[in-house]
């Protein structure tokens, strides 16, 4: 996968995204214009039912987009089968969710290795777990099952989990919405680390204006279109 | 396809997560698996000892009879040359004994006058050969050496030696024809009274040594049957072609243990049937708790199935994690009815069970198509049904657990993990 249209990791053009029950049709996108560069941190705001989450999940194709163009790493993701929307998923995007985010039978270590495997990572997926937990400062936390750890706790080892594969496109929905404010603080410092020591793109979705003051650029939805796009200097305020 | 470690872990594990459930669904299976073991191990004993006793020395493997004998049973219907036809016999190979019998109506009395003139009963004499009959299943099976029938001495059934009044010691006078219908009469002593194995010679048998009954009955060197075993009674087909091909006995109706007793033939075939009813009660009652402890289980974790999809988890994969989690509770299951059922039937199939005493009928013997069936029941353990058992759970897991594998493999990773 060559990876960028031109210099963008995320290319969006008219992206649409239309919701239908029965005879009701719900918009929840009405045509979304966007481009995301290689590195940049990004947060993607507005109110409830603005189309947040729907843009998160189109660009890491999870769900289909009802019109418009959006391309991901260089791929049209509405072209993309659901077998290669899962491989463009399990070896270019990471993801944390906002809760539920790990395997409850699995240790933190275990959780980090389950995606390795999924990547056809060898025996070395042990130690990558444990390096990755380490670089996190969630060594200690390596044997223990989600419910033995705090949310915060949860949350960091979910980011593990995401970056374990080093993907050039990590994507979060509200991942701060269920930590307290300085386990919050401790996840967005962790994950503009990766992105500066990594080079990481980190688009996420967020209400918290905790989650805000971190972000290098706020892209605002209002009803399903994007309303401002603003590039900010974070460590300036 | 592969089976990875993580897969078989994680669906171990998922087990525990409502231990209740998982229990509850383990018990069922268990249930069905300790049944089924059980309940056919006392089938198999049951009809084993039946089997044991139609084919031990009693029956045989294969009969030799004159073609009419079974139909008549005329004393004039015997085979001739009987020493050339046992010497062709026993030079057959597989053949462990050939014996043979004499059998004619007889009327029985006190051979003794009394004060009461003393009523005649109806009775059989049988000739036999007596060392033959005097291992286990034979007729004489049950008596010691010392009471064994000899030169001028008869065995009594129990139940003719009430009626005549007979104990051990006295004399008998028996009165029969001979082969061509003349009236033979004798006194023989009684050495001792036998019950159990056939219930005719309890109820009508003055058994006589063989010598003594062609004597008697003067057949010289004939017999009315000829009782053979082979080293198998499996092989009782193949035997009894061997000799039907005999110079001796070409004349002769020659069966197998089945022609003679087909009864015991259906009642095989109908514990086949109650093996099967049972293979399908635990069927259904694993696929009862296994699918329903998958789909609760499936449904409660949509939204981890959806996070699983969207970190890049195949179908695939899933559906193998689903069917995993399914056969792990199957075989636990399984596993635990199987060790308990198999400890049940070995220690039975040593201390027996007494139907008899469970009815309250201690010491008393079963009758059946006129063999005596001892109450007692050893069941047997037979692994084919452990293997049966674990072959129809392992089956009804993967097929149960398919449905809500193919729900969990269709969802779309954006719903579910909303839900």
């Amino acid at each position: 996968m060559s990876g960028t249209d031109g210099n963008f990791l995320i290319t969006a053009r008219g992206v649409t995204k239309i919701y239908r029950t029965g005879q009701i049709e719900a918009p929840a996108l009405r045509g979304v214009d966007l481009e995301v560069k290689s590195g940049e941190f990004i947060s993607i705001v507005g109110p409830s039912g603005s189309g947040k989450t729907t843009l998160l999940n189109l660009i890491g194709a999870l769900d289909s987009l009802t019109g418009g163009e959006l391309k991901v790493l260089g791929k049209d993701v509405s072209g993309l089968s659901r077998r290669e929307r899962a491989e463009l998923r399990l070896h270019h995007l990471g993801f944390v969710f906002q809760a539920y985010n790990l395997i409850p039978v699995l240790t933190a270590r275990e959780n980090v290795e389950f995606v390795l495997e999924l990547q056809g990572v060898g025996r070395e997926r042990s130690a990558r777990a444990e390096e990755v937990l380490g670089e996190l400062g969630l060594s200690e936390f390596s044997d223990r099952r989600p419910l033995e750890m705090s949310g915060g706790q949860q949350q960091r080892v979910a980011v593990a989990r995401a970056v374990a594969s080093r993907p050039r496109l990590v994507l979060a929905d509200e991942p701060t919405a269920n930590l307290d404010g300085e386990n919050a603080e401790v996840l967005l410092r962790l994950m503009r680390r990766l992105r500066d020591e990594q080079g990481m793109t980190f688009v996420f979705s967020t209400h918290d204006s905790r989650v805000v003051e971190h972000a290098e650029r706020i892209i605002t939805l209002t009803d399903g279109r994007v309303s401002q796009d603003e590039r900010r200097n974070p460590d300036r305020g | 396809m592969t089976i990875s470690f993580s897969t078989l872990k994680i669906a171990w594990r998922n087990l525990g997560r409502n231990r209740r459930r998982t229990l509850l669904s383990v018990g069922a299976i268990a249930l069905g698996q300790f049944t089924l073991i059980t309940v056919n191990g006392l089938d198999a004993g049951y009809f084993e000892s039946m089997l044991r006793i139609v084919t031990g020395p009693l029956i045989g493997h294969v009969q030799v009879h004159h073609p009419k004998w079974r139909e008549e049973q005329a004393v004039d219907q015997y085979l001739d040359n009987l020493s050339e036809a046992e010497k062709e016999i026993r030079a057959l190979p597989n053949v462990k004994s050939v014996s043979a019998r004499v059998f004619s109506a007889a009327l029985a009395a006190p051979g003794e006058r009394g004060r009461q003139p003393a009523e005649a009963e109806m009775g059989m004499v049988v000739g036999v050969d007596v060392s033959a009959e005097n291992r286990q299943g034979g007729i004489l099976a049950s008596l010691p050496p010392a009471d064994l029938p000899g030169p001028g001495s008869v065995v009594l059934g129990k139940v003719l030696a009430q009626r005549l009044k007979l104990t051990p010691g006295k004399t008998i006078a028996v009165i029969s024809q001979d082969t061509d219908g003349l009236p033979v009469s004798n006194i023989f002593r009684v050495n001792a009274l036998i019950q159990g194995g056939n219930e005719l010679i309890s109820r009508l048998g003055i058994v006589m040594a063989l010598k003594d009954a062609q004597g008697f009955l003067a057949l010289p060197n004939q017999a009315h049957e000829i009782i053979i075993l082979g080293d198998d009674y499996r092989k009782a087909g193949e035997l009894a072609e061997r000799v039907k091909s005999l110079p001796a006995l070409k004349n002769a109706e020659v069966i197998t243990w089945k022609e003679a007793f087909p009864v015991i033939v259906r009642l095989i075939g109908m514990k086949n049937w109650i093996d099967l009813i049972f293979l399908v009660i635990l069927f259904i009652a694993a696929a009862a708790g296994i699918a329903n402890t998958m789909m609760m289980s499936t449904f409660e974790r949509t939204r981890e199935f959806g996070m699983l999809l969207a970190l890049g988890t195949r179908p695939g994969r899933l559906i193998r994690m689903i069917a995993w989690e399914s056969v792990i509770l199957g075989l636990v299951g399984v596993a635990l009815g199987s060790i308990l059922g198999t400890i049940v039937v070995l220690i039975t199939s040593h201390t027996g069970i007494d139907y008899g005493a469970l009815g309250g009928i201690r010491g008393q013997e079963l009758s059946f198509q006129g063999l005596t069936i001892s109450y007692v029941v050893y069941p047997k353990f037979e692994f084919h049904q452990v293997l049966f058992g674990f072959g129809a759970v392992t089956i009804t897991a993967v097929l149960t657990s398919l449905w809500p594998a193919l729900l969990a493999a269709r969802l779309e990773p954006a719903e579910a993990v909303r839900s």
